[in-house]
């Protein structure tokens, strides 16, 4: 299975892929995990590649063989749309980060139908959900990333119990109820029993 | 959280980022001395180390430069440590001087020089291969693909580098680096940091007829080091088939998977190591009728395998792999003839790393701006990113600590504008000081702005010989830069905070007024590590000129409908939008709105 979650610096994409990777290794999986650092930290695009099982060796997902898409940001998606094909599964959280071109006057931001629209030309598989709406009930927006991690929790082939281990092995302790909060939250946001 | 992921015992499997399977690595292999400079990819194998290093008695320093980190890890090597030595690619080539000639002293101690290599470039200014050096040295470096192998290779080259004497490269990429597997672990030695010295002036002093003798044992060393090569386990051949494929590190990974996808049948050659085993490619030659190499940088590979191949080779000489950017299982499969259709690039607003908010970088260069300096020789750091409109801050940036040289040469290639130098703190102690000497020296005319952030900042906040602190936490002295600079020789320095624009503004332009070299320190903390306090300037009579967006450009303000807001969750009360606006229209707490 291949993975991709991307986003903007400092939204957590980091700790979702780091999590997921874990509780892969957690059930004695064959895992890799692939990040973009450096640069991309400043507020900048930011990516990681998790693959797992079958014939998964190279750190990157090969075009077109993008399982799941998960994107902490309404726009990223659309730099990746090599990575997806009619199979794919792309999850966008309903959150627009201006990035500072935009701002300037140097570019223009895609109203978000026209993003929509373009996703939908790859997959029939999108979702767009706010877990960041979600997040901020729970106190914060960056808890968003674990609202998605329970979102996502019942696709993954993966015991939602090894997902819960692996995120509270990954937190301070200080953060470990409100991480289980918003997980939690993210899989009743699924299970269609909590508002995004 | 406890004790440290690379403190588990022998045989755990923790999921590690290829730096910090190095970092555990180092205690497997009883490193004693750890020494390095921060650059993307390779900052965060000395970052995991320090935390343990002080309770197991391990030296682990942030150096000042890649140079001096390799010096410090020749004289350790010298009294009998186990040393690792860490840098960025392009740290190698400062480090290149004592690198060449410390494989004709030889090392005593395993050392090992991890070295992070950036194929496509992601943080870095050019995309070389490391490789170029191992072959100039003549040693030799391995090359893992994933943090397993990167773990493993660092034990294996402190074996390779005792029973040869040569330092090794561990020729780690980004995709190792940055990239998180499952490692399991091994024995965890803990050896006592306990040097000796013997001395032997034949070996130790490279004088020429000293050298002379030393290289011709180098030399005559390398029919050794090759079989080693040849028996190095990882070096291997797979499969059948008519095709052969020899590829070396991640992009033997991509090459199996290319391999697989397309469902050919091929005899793969693992190659571990550089110089690569060249009985097994001639093996492979043997049992295959055409050939396929690929690897990330130079093709090195690729010329070795000309050298011994009966049969055509196919790679990035040949043209059939491209030469630029990282390999990936779709380069391959294109290379190995399968049909690609490339992917259509969607119209996608770039999203490009920039200043932080409340940035201090941002406010010293809007006041270089006004100051009038209007040529300015950039170097690399977070600063690096005011090239970005709307500040345009810098013309130049080409390596560490390049700045004042380039503004120097540019005042002696005669140019009207009086040339301006920006260099961040930690660069300015890793490679500035002797471009002001220089400079000071052959009466240069030029600005040095020192945008003094207190930490080094672009590769993650790593401490320098100017914080007060070690990598461990721990106090230490911290070096004056102002007086270093006088020292130096420069008539006038300034200090200034770049939060106050007026007066930073007025010390400037005193600077450029200066006949000779000017140095100006711009000093205010990160904003990582700022402490300020804490307010929102409230907006208030904005004209929606939009001055503070076309000139400063902060995150933090947006455009509103009919003005500017600033966005709560992004300011961090560096208060210069005040000083920015023209009509006043952030307002302070406190009742000042200019």
């Amino acid at each position: 299975m291949n993975i991709n979650i991307c986003g903007v610096g400092g939204q957590g994409v980091l700790f979702a892929s780091k999590t997921l990777a874990n509780a892969f290794l957690l059930e004695d999986r064959p895992v890799i995990c692939a990040e973009t650092h450096g640069m991309s930290q400043r507020g900048g695009f930011l990516l990681t590649h998790l693959r797992t099982d079958g014939d998964a060796v190279a750190p990157l997902i090969p075009d077109k063989a993008c399982d799941l898409m998960v994107s902490f940001e309404l726009l990223e998606p659309m730099r990746q749309t090599g990575l997806l094909s009619n199979e794919s599964r792309v999850v966008v959280n309903d959150l627009r980060i201006v990035p500072l071109p935009v701002t300037l006057g140097l570019a223009e931001y895609p109203p978000r139908e026209e993003i929509l629209k373009c996703l939908g030309r790859y997959t029939e598989h999108l979702e767009v959900v706010d877990f960041t709406a979600a997040a901020l009930r729970l106190g914060g927006p960056i808890l968003a990333n674990v609202v998605a991690l329970g979102y996502l929790a019942d696709g993954l082939p993966l015991e939602t119990k090894s997902i819960k281990k692996s995120i509270t092995e990954g937190s301070p302790e200080r953060f470990a109820a409100t991480n289980t909060a918003a997980f939690k939250l993210g899989m009743e946001i699924r299970r269609g029993t909590a508002e995004p | 959280m406890g004790k440290a992921k690379i403190e588990a015992k022998d045989g755990a499997k923790i999921l590690l980022m290829g730096n910090e399977a190095v970092a555990r690595g180092a205690l497997e292999a009883g490193v004693t001395v750890a020494s390095g400079y921060p650059g993307t990819p390779s900052s965060e194998i000395i970052e995991t180390l320090a935390p343990v290093a002080t309770a197991r008695d391990i030296h682990v320093e942030w150096s000042i430069n890649e140079k001096v980190a390799l010096e410090v890890g020749a004289g350790a090597s010298y009294a009998g440590a186990r040393v690792l030595v860490t840098m960025k690619h392009v740290g190698l080539n400062v480090a290149a001087d004592p690198f060449m000639s410390l494989t004709n002293t030889g090392t005593v101690g395993g050392l090992v020089i991890a070295v992070g290599d950036d194929p496509g470039m992601h943080s870095s200014q050019n995309e070389q291969d490391s490789r170029m050096y191992v072959k100039g040295a003549k040693t030799l470096a391995l090359i893992p693909a994933d943090p397993q192998e990167a773990k493993d290779f660092l034990v294996a080259g402190f074996e390779f580098s005792e029973r040869f004497e040569v330092p090794v490269i561990l020729r780690l990429t980004t995709r190792v680096c940055h990239t998180r597997g499952p490692v399991t672990f091994g024995p965890d030695p803990r050896p006592e940091r306990k040097g000796s010295f013997t001395k032997d002036p034949g070996r130790f002093i490279m004088i020429p007829g000293n050298a002379r003798r030393r290289y011709r044992q180098l030399l005559d060393r390398q029919p050794d080091i090759m079989t080693a090569i040849e028996a190095f386990p990882h070096n291997r051949l797979d499969g059948e088939g008519d095709i052969g494929v020899i590829a070396t590190g991640p992009a033997a990974r991509c090459a199996k998977e290319a391999v697989a996808r397309a469902g050919l049948n091929a005899v793969i050659l693992t190659v571990a190591t550089y110089p690569p085993p060249l009985a097994l490619i001639k093996e492979l030659d043997n049992r295959v009728e055409r050939i396929y190499v690929f690897e990330d940088g130079d093709p090195f590979l690729e010329e070795d395998a000309l050298r011994v191949c009966t049969h055509e080779v196919c790679g990035k000489l040949s043209g059939h792999v491209k030469q630029d950017g990282e390999m990936t299982v779709d380069r391959a499969m294109t290379a190995l003839g399968q049909e690609q259709s490339a992917p259509v690039a969607e119209t996608v607003p770039p999203r490009p790393p920039v200043l932080c908010p409340g940035c201090s970088h941002r406010a010293a260069y809007y006041a270089m701006k006004r100051a009038k300096c209007k040529v300015v020789a950039g170097d690399i750091g977070c600063y690096t990113l005011g090239l970005a409109p709307p500040l345009k801050g810098i013309d130049t940036c080409l390596d560490m600590g390049a700045s004042i040289g380039k503004a120097a040469g540019m005042d002696f290639a005669g140019l009207d504008e009086r040339p301006s130098a920006v260099i961040g703190d930690s660069t300015f102690f890793h490679s500035g000081i002797t471009g002001i000497i220089n400079a000071v020296y052959n009466k240069a005319r030029i600005t040095v702005v020192i945008l003094d952030n207190r930490i080094t900042a672009m590769t993650g906040h790593q401490e320098h010989p100017g914080t007060g602190r070690l990598v461990t936490g721990e106090p230490a002295p911290a070096v004056d830069m102002e007086a270093l600079v006088r020292a130096c020789g420069v008539e006038f320095v300034r200090i200034t905070d770049p939060l106050d624009l007026p007066a930073t503004i007025a010390v400037l332009k005193e600077a450029n007024a200066h006949n000779g070299v000017s140095v100006v320190i711009v000093r205010s903390p990160c904003v990582f590590k700022a402490e300020r306090k804490k307010f929102v300037p409230a907006v208030d009579g904005c004209e929606d000129c939009q001055v503070c967006i076309n000139t400063f450009g902060c995150p933090a303000i947006v455009r509103v409908e009919g003005g500017v807001a600033i966005d709560k969750a992004l300011c961090t009360s560096c208060g210069v939008c005040a000083q920015v606006c023209p009509h006043g229209a952030f307002v302070l707490p406190g009742g000042e709105d200019e």
